[in-house]
């Protein structure tokens, strides 16, 4: 059986999405990212949010997900600085899917933390990498 | 209101429907923020700038329609000093104020981290 994460593999785990949470949260988030088979990684401490787009540019990221308020800060700051394609002010998991069906690369949410939406996510995006590749 | 906070309105509004009374709250809430920056020595990157001014479209559209932030457990913020928090709540309850609202120990502490980011982080 092939791993999944070595280099040059099309499955889940060639994937990633950066998560921050603006009170250093996400966690449950990110184990639902996991459970998706989608490499992850949690922005730590506080204001994690406000870092996402660094942070997707540093990793090469496929995926940013911000969380504070509306996350808008993070998401925002992600499209003035990189240029990514962002849905903000979304607050189910529902909202997500449908962002990342409609090609958006960071998506702002209310403060939400939960395996559900991170799973999800993770899972809308490996069907649009499959219907894209 | 500052250039540098016209530039961030700019920019915000390539994200999103900025209205003119949108524009006329942040760059109030903007300045009454900054006023508590500069007291305490710090100040804003042109990012943390246009964080901050979403983070303020986001409140003032609360303030305006009275919603609520979903529940937060103020166990969950970092500690900032209170000397912060003081200052933010007497820079933003004039604004508050004016839209007969309630400013939020919560809301204050989401604000208080932007400051409190400039401190550790400048």
């Amino acid at each position: 059986m092939s791993d999944l994460r070595s280099p040059g593999s099309s499955g889940p785990a060639s994937l990633t999405i950066v998560i921050g949470h603006r009170l250093g949260k996400g966690q449950q988030v990110a184990t639902g990212v996991e459970a998706a088979g989608v490499r992850v990684v949690l922005i730590p401490g506080p204001a994690g949010d406000m870092r996402v787009g660094d942070v997707m540019d540093a990793e090469g990221a496929d995926l940013g997900i911000s969380f504070c308020g509306s996350g808008g800060a993070g998401a925002v700051t992600a499209k003035s600085k990189y240029g990514y394609e962002i849905e903000f002010n979304m607050r189910s998991a529902d909202a997500g899917v449908t962002a990342v069906q409609t090609g958006k690369q960071v998506l702002g949410f209310g403060f939400l933390d939960t395996e559900e939406l991170g799973f999800r996510i993770a899972t809308a995006l490996i069907k649009k990498r499959e219907a894209t590749s | 209101m500052s250039s540098a906070t016209a530039v961030a309105l700019e920019a915000l509004s390539t994200s999103m429907a900025v209205t003119s009374t949108d524009r006329s709250d942040i760059a109030d809430i903007i300045t009454a923020v900054e006023v508590v920056l500069t007291d305490s020595g710090y100040s804003l990157s042109a990012d943390r700038r246009l964080a901050l001014a979403a983070h303020a479209l986001a409140f003032s559209r609360r303030i305006r329609t009275g919603e609520q932030l979903p529940e937060i457990d103020l166990h969950d913020f970092p500690e900032i000093p209170e000397k912060t928090v003081d200052a933010l709540r007497n820079a933003l309850n004039p604004y508050c104020a004016t839209h007969d609202s309630e400013l939020t120990d919560e809301e204050v502490l989401l604000f208080a981290m932007h400051v409190e980011i400039a401190r550790i982080a400048p």
